[in-house]
C-alpha cells in the first residue's frame, strides 16, 4: 500500500511543478482579486473603504432588468451569439477545409496573410472605414456601387433591417484569419496516408471529408463551442458599439447587454452598477456553459471541458 | 542578448522607481494631523494650537499631491513647472506640491481606482465638475470644506465669490468652483465670414431664424456642395440655439418653467410646445437640404468642417465676447438671437472645480494652496501658462503667445484668479488686453441668472431612472435634434418612451427638491 | 496523386479564398489612401480609393512627436516580446500537465481554471491586489502581469490540441525509456505542435501589441513606459470623451486635436509592425512538421 502511494506522487511530481508558474499566476491574477465582486452588492462608501460600504443586495442589478428594453438587450446578445456561433463556425470550417486543398504554396501563403489583416485592426478603425464604405452622401457604396447599378442611396445607419447581416458580415470578416488558422492547424496533423489509404477504398472527396477531416475537427470544435456558450451573455463592446455609430436608429437592432450597461453608465460612472453587470453575465454563462459541458459529457467524456 | 537587454531593462526601471520613492516627495510624519472639517455647523473649534490662519513653520514641510486634467500624459516639463511652484509654496505655505497629471476622459476611473487603493491624493480637480459633484458626495469621496474656507481660505471666498453656490451640495460647500472671466456662454450660430461676403450678405442684419433661414436658401440654391449648417461638435444637436437656452436642474430632459406667480415648475421638455415647433423647423432645414444626411454619425466636428470651408454655419453653445472665431482657415462670426442669450445655470459654473479628498490626511494644507493659487497672480500665471521665454512670450499687446511645441501645455485655466490671469493671443486677437476684458464685461452684462441657480440635483434615489432615461435621450435626442427624422412621429414616441423609462420619477423628485431647495434659500 | 476531383476542389478553394483576400484587403487599402489624403480633401469628399490630393501632412505631424513615439514603440515591443514568450511557455506547461489524463487532481484544476474564464473579481480589486500587493505600480511589470500573461481558453485550446493531435505512442515510447517530463515537453510536444505553438504565440503577442488598458491604469501619466497603443487610443478617447460632453469651454482644447486623416496615420502606425512581423510566423503554419513520425 505505502510503495503504491510513493510512485505515485513521485511520478507526478515534475509535472506539477511545470504547472506551478502557470498555477500561482492563477491565483494572483484571478483568485485573490475575487472578493472584488462584492462590489456588485455593496453601496459605495469610499470613506470606509470601497469594499465596505453598506451591503444592499440586488439593488445594484434593477437597472438592468427595470425597464422594457432588458429583454430586447437580452435578445439581441443571445439571438446574435447564436448566430455567430453557428454561422461563423460552419463558415470558418468550409473555408478551412477548401483552403487545405489549395497546393500552391504561394498563394496559399498570400491568402493566409491577407485574411488575417482584418484581425490585426482594431474595431474602432474598423468602424472608421465602414463609414467609409456606408455613409450617406460620401460612402464608397452610395457613390460607387449604387450609381453603377443604377439604384437609389441607401441611408445605411438609419435603417435598422439590414444591421443584422452588416454586423455578421463584419464579425465574419474579422474573425475569418483566426479561425481558418486554427483549424488549418489541427488539418495539418492529420496523415496523408488516411487519405491515401481512402483513395484506394474508393472513397469521393465527400466521403473522405465526413469521415477523415471533420472527426479529426471534431474535439476543437466541441471545444469552441461550449466556450462559446459560456460567452452567451457577453459581446464584442467594440462591434456593437462603434461600428453602428451610435445612430439612434439602430438602437434596437445592435444594443446588446454591454452596450446598454456602458451607454446608462457613462454619466453616473457607478462602479457597483458595472461590477452588478459582470456578476449578471458571469452567472448566467456558468451556468450555460456547465449545462453545455455536462450534455457534451453523456455523449462523449472525453471531449468535454471538465 | 535578449536576456542581457532585459536585465538592463530592469535595473533601469529599478532604478527609475527607487527614484521616485527617495524624492522628497514623501509625506512628513512629524506633524499633528489636524481635524478634518467634517464637524460642520459648529463654529471654529481652535483644537489645534495654531491661531485662525496662520500656517505653522516649525513643522515638517507637507507635500500635497495635486491631481489635474490633461488630455493624454502629462507635459515634458511638469518636473520643472513643480519645481518652480514649490519655490514659492515652501515660503508662502510650508509645503511641497507634487504635481499628478490625469487623462481626462478616464478621470472618473482614475479617481476611483485611487480612493480603492489609498493612493495619497489631496487636491483633486472635477472636470466636468456637475459630473462629479453629486457622486462623490454620496459615496463619501470628497469632504466638507466650509470650515477650512473660513480659517484658511479668505482669498478664495472673496475670487469665488457668486461662484461658490455651484460647489453646495445639501447645504455644505464641498468643492471650489474656478471662476472664470466669461460668466457664461450662449447658443447661436457662427456663420462663414468669406461667404457672407461673398454673397453680400450683411451679418448684422439677421436678427431672426426667419431672416437666417433666408440666408441659408440663397447659400444653398448658389453652393450646393456645402453644408448649409452642421451642430458644432460630434454628437451635438442643431436645435440647441432653436430651442433657446432654459434650465434643465440636472437631468437631460427636464425644463424649469417660471410661471406667473414667480414659483417654479419642472415640466418634461420633450412634451412642450416649444420643443416640437423647434424639432418641425430643424425638420424642414433638413428636408430642404441645408442639414447633410450624415449628420448623426459623422465623425467631423461642423467647426472642423465650417474651417475647412466646407460648411457655412454652425449651430453653436459658445457664444461669448469674442463675437466670432478665427481659427487656422476661415472666419466666423456669431449670430445670436434673444433666446440665445447667455443663461447662467448651475451646471454652467461647475465646469471646473477643486475638491479634497476622505483619503486625504491634511485637508486644510489643501486649501492653504488653493488660497495661495488664488492670492498669487505669479503662480497661477506659472501654471497656466508656463515659464516665461521658455514657453511662451508676452507680444506687445500684453497677450501671450505660446511657443510651437512648448514643453508645457495646459489647456484649461485651472488655477487661480481667471482676472489675474495673462490674456492669451487666441482670445485677445488683434485688440490690446484692456479691449478684450472691455468687451467682456459687457457681453456678462447679457447674462441672465436662473432662479434655479445654485441647485444640484440628488440622483440617489433615482439611479435606475435617470440611467434609463439617459439611454433613451441617446436613442431619440441626436435624430430628433437633427431633423433626421418626422418630429410628429417620433416625438410622441420619445415621451412613450420616456414615461415607460420612469421619467416621472425624475421630475417629480426634481420638483420636490426644488421646493425644498427654494424653501432653504429664504 | 491528384484526381480531378482534387483540382475541382483546389479551383472552388481558390476561388473563395481570392474573393476573402480582396474583402480582406481593401478595406486596409483604404485605410492607407485615407491616411495619405489631403486634409481638405477628405472632410468634402470623405475617404477613397482615389482621394483627389495626396499629402503626407498626417504622417508629418506624426514626425513630430517622434520623441515620444519613437520610446513607445521600445516599450511596446519588448513587452510584446517578453509577454509572448513567458505567457505562450507557461500556457503551453500547464496544459501539457492537464492533459496527462491521469494526473491526480486534474478535474479540479481543469475546474478551477475554467472557472476564471468566467468569474471576474473586477479592475478594483485587480488593481489593489497588484499595486497594493505587489507594488507593480509604473514599472514594466504592470503591462506585463496583469491580465494578459495566461488565457485560460489558450491552455484549453493546447490542451485539446495536445490530447488529440500528438500520437500518444511518441509520448509513451519516451516515457518507457525515461525521458523526464520536461525533456518530453521541450523534444516531443513541442516541435510537433510548432503550428499550433506559433498561432498561438502569434495571438498572444496581438493581445499585447493591441493592449491599452494595462498602461492606462498602471501607469501613471508621466510615466516613460507608456506604450504606443495606449499614446494612440487615449487620443482616440479624448477625442471622444470632449465630443460626449459638447461643451465649448472645455473644447478649447480641440485645437489640438489630430484630425481624421491623423487618426487615419495613427492607425497604420499602430498595425504596422505586427504586420511585419507576421511573416515571421507564418512560416510554421505549415505542413510538414508532423508528418511522418508515426508509422502506423
Amino acid at each position: 500500500m505505502k510503495k503504491k502511494k510513493r510512485i505515485i506522487w513521485k511520478k507526478y511530481i515534475p509535472l506539477y511543478i511545470m504547472a506551478l508558474p502557470a498555477l500561482v499566476y492563477v491565483i494572483i491574477n484571478n483568485y485573490m482579486p475575487l472578493y472584488g465582486m462584492q462590489l456588485a452588492f455593496r453601496e459605495l462608501d469610499y470613506s470606509k473603504g470601497v469594499f465596505s460600504g453598506k451591503f444592499v443586495g440586488f439593488q445594484n442589478f434593477k437597472f438592468l432588468f427595470a425597464t422594457k428594453d432588458a429583454w430586447m438587450m437580452t435578445r439581441n446578445t443571445v439571438l446574435y451569439n447564436l448566430l455567430f456561433i453557428v454561422i461563423g463556425t460552419v463558415f470558418g470550417v468550409t473555408v478551412a477545409i477548401l483552403f487545405n486543398e489549395i497546393r500552391c504554396k504561394i498563394a496559399a501563403r498570400i491568402y493566409q496573410s491577407a485574411i488575417l489583416i482584418p484581425y490585426f485592426m482594431s474595431m474602432v478603425i474598423v468602424s472608421y472605414l465602414a463609414f467609409a464604405f456606408m455613409g450617406g452622401e460620401n460612402g464608397f457604396i452610395n457613390n460607387t456601387l449604387l450609381k453603377l447599378l443604377g439604384k437609389e442611396p441607401i441611408s445605411w445607419y438609419s435603417e435598422a433591417k439590414y444591421w443584422p447581416f452588416i454586423l455578421l458580415f463584419i464579425h465574419t470578416w474579422k474573425g475569418i484569419g483566426y479561425s481558418v488558422l486554427m483549424y488549418t492547424v489541427r488539418l495539418l496533423t492529420i496523415n496523408d496516408e488516411y487519405y491515401e489509404a481512402a483513395s484506394l477504398d474508393g472513397a469521393t472527396k465527400w466521403q473522405k471529408i465526413w469521415h477523415i477531416t471533420l472527426p479529426f475537427l471534431k474535439p476543437a470544435l466541441i471545444l469552441m463551442t461550449i466556450l462559446s456558450v459560456g460567452r452567451m451573455f457577453y459581446s464584442d463592446f467594440g462591434l456593437f458599439y462603434q461600428i453602428p455609430m451610435n445612430s439612434g436608429h439602430l438602437y434596437n437592432v445592435t444594443t446588446t447587454i454591454d452596450v446598454y450597461s456602458f451607454r446608462a453608465l457613462m454619466n453616473l460612472g457607478d462602479i457597483t452598477m458595472a461590477s452588478a453587470t459582470g456578476v449578471y453575465q458571469s452567472a448566467v454563462g456558468f451556468v450555460l456553459l456547465l449545462g453545455a459541458n455536462m450534455l457534451v459529457r453523456r455523449f462523449s467524456k472525453d471531449d468535454s471541458l471538465f | 542578448m535578449m536576456k542581457r537587454f532585459l536585465s538592463l531593462l530592469l535595473v533601469a526601471v529599478m532604478l527609475l522607481s527607487a527614484a521616485g520613492c527617495n524624492s522628497r516627495a514623501s509625506s512628513d510624519k512629524g506633524s499633528t494631523p489636524t481635524p478634518v472639517g467634517e464637524s460642520s455647523g459648529q463654529s471654529d473649534t481652535d483644537e489645534t494650537p495654531i491661531s485662525k490662519g496662520q500656517i505653522n513653520f516649525d513643522e515638517e514641510p507637507y507635500t500635497i499631491t495635486v491631481c489635474y486634467p490633461v488630455m493624454g500624459v502629462a507635459s515634458p516639463d511638469q518636473e520643472l513647472i513643480q519645481e518652480k511652484i514649490n519655490e514659492i509654496a515652501i515660503k508662502e505655505i510650508n509645503a511641497y506640491v507634487q504635481l499628478e497629471a490625469i487623462d481626462l476622459f478616464s478621470m472618473s476611473n482614475t479617481y476611483a481606482l485611487k480612493a480603492s487603493s489609498q493612493e495619497k491624493m489631496d487636491l483633486i480637480m472635477l472636470m466636468p465638475g456637475g459630473n462629479y459633484l453629486t457622486t462623490f458626495v454620496n459615496t463619501n469621496m470628497i469632504v466638507p470644506i466650509d470650515d477650512l474656507l473660513d480659517e484658511w481660505g479668505p482669498v478664495i471666498k472673496e475670487t469665488a465669490g457668486d461662484w461658490l453656490p455651484v460647489g453646495q451640495f445639501l447645504g455644505k460647500q464641498y468643492t471650489v468652483p474656478q471662476n472664470s472671466t466669461t460668466r457664461t456662454m450662449g447658443y447661436g450660430f457662427n456663420v462663414s465670414v468669406p461667404l457672407c461676403e461673398k454673397y453680400n450678405i450683411d451679418i448684422e442684419s439677421i436678427r431672426s431664424l426667419e431672416d437666417l433661414e433666408a440666408v441659408f436658401e440663397i447659400i444653398h440654391k448658389n453652393e450646393p456642395d456645402i453644408t448649409v449648417l452642421a451642430p458644432e461638435s460630434t454628437g451635438g444637436s442643431i436645435i440647441g440655439p432653436v430651442l433657446g437656452l432654459y434650465d434643465t436642474l440636472g437631468s437631460r430632459t427636464s425644463r424649469m418653467v417660471i410661471q406667473e406667480d414667480g414659483s417654479l415648475k419642472v415640466v418634461l421638455d420633450m412634451e412642450s410646445p416649444e420643443y416640437m415647433e423647434a424639432a418641425k423647423r430643424v425638420r424642414d432645414w433638413y428636408q430642404k437640404g441645408y442639414i447633410s444626411k450624415d449628420v448623426i454619425t459623422t465623425q467631423e466636428a461642423g467647426s472642423t468642417l465650417l474651417e475647412a470651408g466646407t460648411c457655412f454655419a454652425t449651430a453653436i453653445a459658445s457664444v461669448g465676447a469674442s463675437g466670432g472665431t478665427i481659427g487656422a482657415g476661415v472666419e466666423g462670426r456669431h449670430v445670436v438671437f434673444e433666446s440665445g442669450l447667455p443663461l447662467l445655470r448651475t451646471a454652467d459654473s461647475q465646469l471646473f472645480m477643486w475638491a479634497v479628498p476622505t483619503t486625504c490626511t491634511r485637508p486644510e494644507k489643501s486649501i492653504q494652496l488653493l488660497n495661495l493659487f488664488n492670492s498669487s497672480a505669479e503662480l497661477a500665471n506659472l501654471f497656466f501658462h508656463g515659464i516665461e521665454g521658455m514657453h511662451y512670450e508676452i507680444n506687445d499687446k500684453g497677450a501671450v503667445v505660446p511657443f510651437e511645441n512648448a514643453g508645457w501645455v495646459n489647456y484649461w485655466p485651472l488655477v487661480g484668479d481667471a482676472f489675474k490671469l495673462l490674456a492669451s493671443k487666441g482670445d485677445v486677437k488683434d485688440g490690446t488686453v484692456e479691449e478684450f476684458r472691455q468687451k467682456e464685461a459687457e457681453f456678462n452684462k447679457l447674462t441672465k441668472i436662473s432662479p434655479a441657480y445654485g441647485f444640484t440635483l440628488d440622483t440617489t434615489d433615482i439611479k435606475t431612472e435617470i440611467a434609463a432615461c439617459n439611454a433613451v435621450g441617446d436613442e431619440f435626442g441626436a435624430a430628433i435634434g437633427n431633423g433626421a427624422v418626422d418630429p410628429e412621429v417620433e416625438i410622441p414616441r420619445y415621451v412613450q418612451k420616456l414615461y415607460d423609462a420612469g421619467v416621472q420619477r425624475i421630475i417629480d423628485e426634481q420638483q420636490r427638491q426644488l421646493e425644498a431647495w427654494v424653501a432653504l434659500q429664504n | 496523386m491528384r484526381t480531378k476531383s482534387d483540382k475541382q476542389w483546389a479551383f472552388v478553394g481558390h476561388i473563395i479564398m481570392i474573393c476573402l483576400t480582396i474583402c480582406a484587403i481593401a478595406p486596409f487599402i483604404l485605410l492607407i489612401t485615407a491616411s495619405l489624403t489631403e486634409e481638405a480633401t477628405a472632410l468634402r469628399d470623405g475617404y477613397s480609393f482615389f482621394p483627389a490630393k495626396w499629402s503626407l501632412d498626417a504622417y508629418g505631424y506624426i514626425v513630430k512627436q517622434w520623441a515620444v513615439i519613437g520610446r513607445s514603440y521600445l516599450v511596446t515591443i519588448t513587452v510584446t516580446a517578453v509577454g509572448t514568450l513567458v505567457g505562450v511557455s507557461i500556457s503551453a506547461m500547464l496544459a501539457y500537465v492537464l492533459s496527462q489524463r491521469d494526473l491526480p487532481g486534474r478535474g479540479v484544476i481543469l475546474f478551477l481554471i475554467t472557472f476564471t474564464m468566467l468569474f471576474n473579481g473586477g479592475l478594483t480589486s485587480t488593481y489593489i491586489i497588484y499595486t497594493q500587493v505587489f507594488h507593480v505600480k509604473n514599472t514594466i511589470f504592470g503591462l506585463l502581469l496583469p491580465n494578459l500573461l495566461l488565457n485560460a481558453y489558450y491552455v484549453m485550446m493546447f490542451r485539446n490540441y495536445f490530447e488529440n493531435s500528438i500520437p500518444k505512442a511518441l509520448v509513451e515510447a519516451a516515457h518507457i525509456d525515461g525521458a523526464s517530463e520536461m525533456k518530453i515537453f521541450r523534444h516531443i510536444i513541442v516541435p510537433l505542435s510548432l503550428p499550433m505553438v506559433a498561432s498561438v504565440s502569434m495571438i498572444v503577442a496581438l493581445m499585447y501589441w493591441n493592449d491599452w488598458t494595462n498602461g492606462l491604469y498602471y501607469l501613471s501619466s508621466n510615466s516613460k513606459l507608456q506604450s504606443i497603443q495606449t499614446l494612440l487610443n487615449n487620443m482616440n478617447e479624448n477625442i471622444k470623451f470632449l465630443q460626449q460632453n459638447n461643451n465649448p469651454a472645455l473644447s478649447g482644447a480641440a485645437v489640438n486635436i489630430p484630425s481624421a486623416t491623423v487618426r487615419m496615420a495613427i492607425a497604420v502606425v499602430g498595425i504596422a509592425p505586427i504586420l511585419l512581423m507576421y511573416p515571421f510566423f507564418q512560416r510554421w503554419f505549415v505542413k510538414g512538421a508532423t508528418v511522418g513520425a508515426v508509422k502506423e
